[in-house]
């Protein structure tokens, strides 16, 4: 039996195993995930409140203050703060940046069609666009299906890939498995050096390595003299499949049962206790036992949650109630790109404060279940689920390990 | 309104939906000077938005005999004219319950009377043939339906009229029909891409705008009294039947099973509207088509609903037939409306030498063009007969005199295993790949929107709706039209917004989880900016 099970690798699903080996070294941890979630998606930075001026976490705290059903109010602020440091202090150690320096202020990032972005918290690939100054070049490759610098700005130059095989259909992951390679890099910045035309600094589409990122960001900017930044690309996403490398090396390293790809099928209750999982294998189902289960298995996207034209919306594996729109005419905006976004987002499982999900007359499902991450309902009246993704997800993470960690 | 060129014709026909398509034809081979006025680009009215069945005329046989007469006759044209825009799946009437038995004989009666040729099919051998058919059926007859795509027919006919001097305007919209002495001497049409006008001269006018008709009508005084009936459809990513399936039922809701490519479409629904473009799809509408399709093949909302649309049926209905309506009336479903058409003339307002052909159906568009041609050419005094009914249809030639078949994914498949191409791949689900992309961006010349090439290319028409190409073609549009970025981005936007009006009624389930994959895309990884204005979303 373990100490602690989790259901759900993504983002929500990995801090929260990274979370449980600082906040009880020697527990025995599982993670069981059918996939990696939105890590394949994600652009990599930490949203905490993206429309925030002035200091991010006093005004997750105002959030917290004027919307109690919110996600931020049910982990409470510290949870937010501890999680944050904790992961940029494991940012810092898998060699991937994350630096939260106090007080925390939002910080501006560039897209491929040059927009701007908001972010808490940053990686190392997109610190530079900080820096970004009067005239970035951005960086594509001839040939490349993925990134087309002509949309993101003025000063752009395609350079031919100093590859030997065939260019076209290549993925971000292959860029940036070739920019892990000292020579290719070196050629790299030897071609647009010779480009750089007064250049303030250099973007690139998202792919500066895959194992050796940090080293790729250094020797670029070493070898251009100005910031280099990174912009998100189509998924794959080269920043999150980083992290998921990463975090997986480091819960591995500390004796973390991490299973992937073992969908769970059925979570088993006795009486007020959750006493484990079965999960789908040859012959039969497989049952994990634990003291304690966190359900992170995510949203409509990540894949904790279904729905069907019936305009019916279930959660997979407990089959707990979700807050809905039974009516699916009103799940989307007229429009996809609408600025208030879609009331699907805000779908979701309710939790009392301590994280534990609630069931049909609004009592606790079990003692020892708890949820983090994106398969918690937010309040209608909160701002885009977007704007605070990653805090969210690493918010409740730490408050839910916080409450399994004190069972029995 | 300063027109900036003028043109001369004998002949203005306006719409580029079958009919019209057909009439530039069918007066092209008379040996008439025809232009054709089309307000977006062709095949994108109610010829766009079908369900790409040619009927055998056994859906009316029952209640409407003279549409039913009309398709089987054309159906056996089509068939021998345009042989290539058809794949003939043939069709079944299948009776499962509840339907009402004492329909058949009726049914089987209404065909004979209109020469539809029936022939039983055992339960069990129609089983070996499509085993996913519901089992509970308990009669089948086959009949001659076929699948025709209505691009194809239209782009045909266009190109076969072109070689004969018949010429298409597409994005220019009718403003102003221009009489003088009791007549129609003219036309003023605005070019929506440039904005700027053209004066085109005519001696006679067709309006063959399907449910803009009365709108087209009105230009020129007269009022005719249209019904818009909007049907929805939906694409399964699923081909569950090799044969069309009809419902032997009285027509209703969901009764038709359509195999196109790889998909299959059910269709359709019949609700009046108000606006000949209200293709609005309301949710309950979908699950409604779900629910039918689960009767004809059990599990059928199993498969993946990739993509809805809704089209509106022009259908004529004079205030004076109405007094002797005998079964229902009017009300919220058009199915009580005749499904044939009629030729009007406007010589009472003034305008002789305009006349417009209303009712009809995509399989009939033939008949259509021939009558409303022997009209005009009536009325010009010119001698030519029809000779639309014998004459093949040469295959288009497309991009580059290539001469294949548009849409066709098997045959891009084959293409790129026989010859690894030197070129990306843009659209994953559709076979587009960078080269084709570029082709069709400099064929199409200035404005081209994604959409655009969407139609030609099938682009972004795959389970993804567009989430990885869109992005990707818009680079490439901007790199090969040397677009500054706001344009390209616009047209990103633009795409979208499109993409997900027929998507938006479709989405639970994997379609779901899809479009919120795309919209991270879009909105948290590429950041698009919302379109500015609506009024864009609404033209395209």
């Amino acid at each position: 039996m373990d100490d602690l099970l989790i259901i759900g690798a993504g983002w929500a699903g990995l801090s929260a195993a990274a979370f449980a080996l600082h906040l009880k070294p020697n527990a025995k941890i599982r993670v069981i995930a059918q996939g990696i979630g939105s890590l394949i998606v994600t652009p990599g930075w930490l949203s905490l409140l993206d429309s925030a001026q002035g200091d991010v976490i006093e005004a997750a705290r105002d959030l917290a203050a004027r919307s109690p059903e919110h996600p931020y109010a049910l982990a409470g602020v510290e949870a937010l703060t501890g999680a944050v440091h904790l992961f940029a202090q494991i940012g810092a150690e898998i060699g991937l940046g994350y630096q939260a320096e106090q007080p925390l202020h939002n910080k501006q990032v560039l897209t491929a069609l040059g927009k701007h972005q908001t972010a808490a918290v940053l990686p190392y690939g997109y610190q530079g666009a900080t820096q970004a100054g009067v005239q970035p070049l951005f960086v594509g490759f001839e040939g490349w299906r993925d990134y087309y610098p002509a949309l993101s700005g003025a000063h752009f130059t395609l350079v031919a890939p100093p590859i030997s095989e065939r260019p076209w259909d290549l993925t971000p992951t292959d860029y940036a498995r070739y920019f892990d390679q000292p020579h290719f890099r070196a050629e790299v910045a030897r071609l647009v050096k010779a480009r750089l035309n007064g250049a303030t600094s250099v973007a690139f589409p998202a792919v500066l390595g895959l194992e050796h990122h940090a080293e790729v960001v250094q020797t670029l900017q070493d070898r251009l003299g100005v910031p280099v930044f990174e912009l998100p690309t189509l998924p794959p996403s080269v920043p999150g499949t980083r992290l998921y490398n990463k975090l997986r090396r480091y819960l591995l390293d500390r004796r973390v049962r991490l299973q992937v790809g073992h969908p769970v099928v059925r979570g088993v209750r006795e009486g007020k206790r959750v006493t484990g999982v079965e999960v789908a294998a040859a012959g039969k189902p497989q049952f994990f036992g634990a003291k304690a289960v966190i359900l992170a298995t995510g949203n409509l996207y990540g894949g904790g949650l279904f729905s069907d034209d019936h305009g019916r919306v279930w959660e997979g594996i407990f089959n707990l109630p979700v807050q809905h729109i039974p009516d699916r005419q009103a799940w989307f905006s007229a429009q996809m790109l609408a600025p208030e976004g879609h009331a699907v987002h805000y779908f979701g499982v309710r939790a009392n404060a301590h994280l534990q999900p609630l069931d049909a007359s609004g009592a606790p499902f079990a003692e020892n279940l708890f949820v983090a991450g994106h398969i918690l309902a937010h309040p209608t009246d909160a701002p885009s689920p977007f704007e605070t993704s990653e805090g969210v997800a690493l918010a409740t993470a730490y408050r839910a390990v916080q409450m399994a960690l004190m069972q029995p | 309104m300063q027109a900036g060129t003028s043109l001369s014709c004998d002949v203005l026909v306006i719409g580029g939906g079958a009919t019209g398509a057909g009439v530039l034809f069918d007066l092209a081979q008379r040996g008439l000077r025809v232009i054709l006025a089309e307000q977006n680009d062709v095949a994108t009215g109610t010829s766009g938005r079908y369900h790409g069945l040619l009927h055998s005329g056994g859906r009316y046989a029952v209640r409407d005999p003279e549409s039913a007469r009309e398709c089987i006759e054309e159906n056996w044209i089509v068939r021998r004219i345009a042989p290539h825009t058809i794949e003939d799946t043939g069709g079944w009437f299948v009776a499962f319950p509840p339907d009402d038995p004492s329909y058949i004989p009726r049914w089987l009666e209404g065909c004979k009377a209109v020469g539809i040729p029936t022939e039983p099919v055992s339960v069990a051998q129609a089983l070996k043939e499509e085993p996913h058919l519901n089992p509970r059926a308990y009669a089948v007859y086959r009949v001659p339906d076929a699948a025709c795509d209505s691009f194809e027919l239209i782009h045909t006919l266009i190109e076969a009229a072109a070689a004969l001097g018949g010429k298409t305007l597409n994005y220019h919209r009718v403003c102003a029909i221009e009489k003088a002495g009791g007549k129609v001497i003219g036309a003023l049409l605005e070019n929506r891409r440039t904005g700027g006008y053209v004066r085109v001269h005519a001696s006679a006018i067709v309006n063959a705008a399907g449910p803009w008709a009365g709108e087209i009508a009105k230009l020129a005084g007269a009022n005719i009294h249209m019904t818009h009936d909007r049907g929805v459809m939906v694409a399964m990513n699923v081909r569950w039947v090799n044969t069309i399936i009809n419902r032997l039922a009285p027509p209703g809701d969901g009764d038709i099973l359509v195999p196109v490519g790889t998909v299959c479409v059910i269709g359709t629904t019949s609700v009046v509207v108000d606006r000949p473009d209200d293709v609005d799809i309301p949710a309950h509408e979908v699950t409604q088509m779900l629910d039918a399709g689960e009767v004809m093949i059990p599990n059928f909302r199993k498969a993946r609903a990739l993509r809805a649309w809704a089209g509106v049926r022009p259908l004529y209905d004079p205030p004076q037939k109405r007094e002797g309506e005998a079964e229902g009336g009017v009300g919220e479903d058009g199915r009580f409306i005749t499904r044939s058409f009629r030729a009007l003339s406007h010589a009472d307002v003034g305008a002789a030498g305009m006349l417009s052909i209303v009712g009809g159906k995509l399989t009939t568009y033939r008949q259509m063009a021939e009558k409303i041609s022997d009209e005009v050419c009536a009325y010009l005094g010119v001698q030519a007969p029809c000779r639309t009914a014998e004459t093949p249809l040469p295959k288009p030639t497309w991009f580059g005199g290539s001469g294949r078949k548009l849409h066709a994914l098997t045959h891009r498949l084959h293409q790129l295993e026989h010859a690894p191409t030197h070129s990306n791949l843009i659209c994953e689900c559709e076979i587009v790949t960078r080269s084709q992309l570029e082709a069709a961006i400099r064929a199409s010349g200035e404005g081209v929107s994604l959409d655009d090439l969407r139609r030609d290319l099938r682009l972004g028409m795959g389970p993804c709706q567009a989430g990885f190409c869109g992005y990707r073609a818009a680079g490439v549009l901007g790199e090969t039209a040397h677009l500054p970025p706001a344009r390209s981005i616009e047209a990103l936007a633009a795409f979208i917004e499109e993409r997900f009006r027929g998507n938006r009624p479709l989405l639970w389930g994997h379609q779901l989880r899809q479009a919120l994959l795309d919209e991270m895309i879009y909105r948290r990884a590429l950041g698009v900016p919302a379109l500015q204005s609506e009024a864009h979303v609404a033209a395209d």
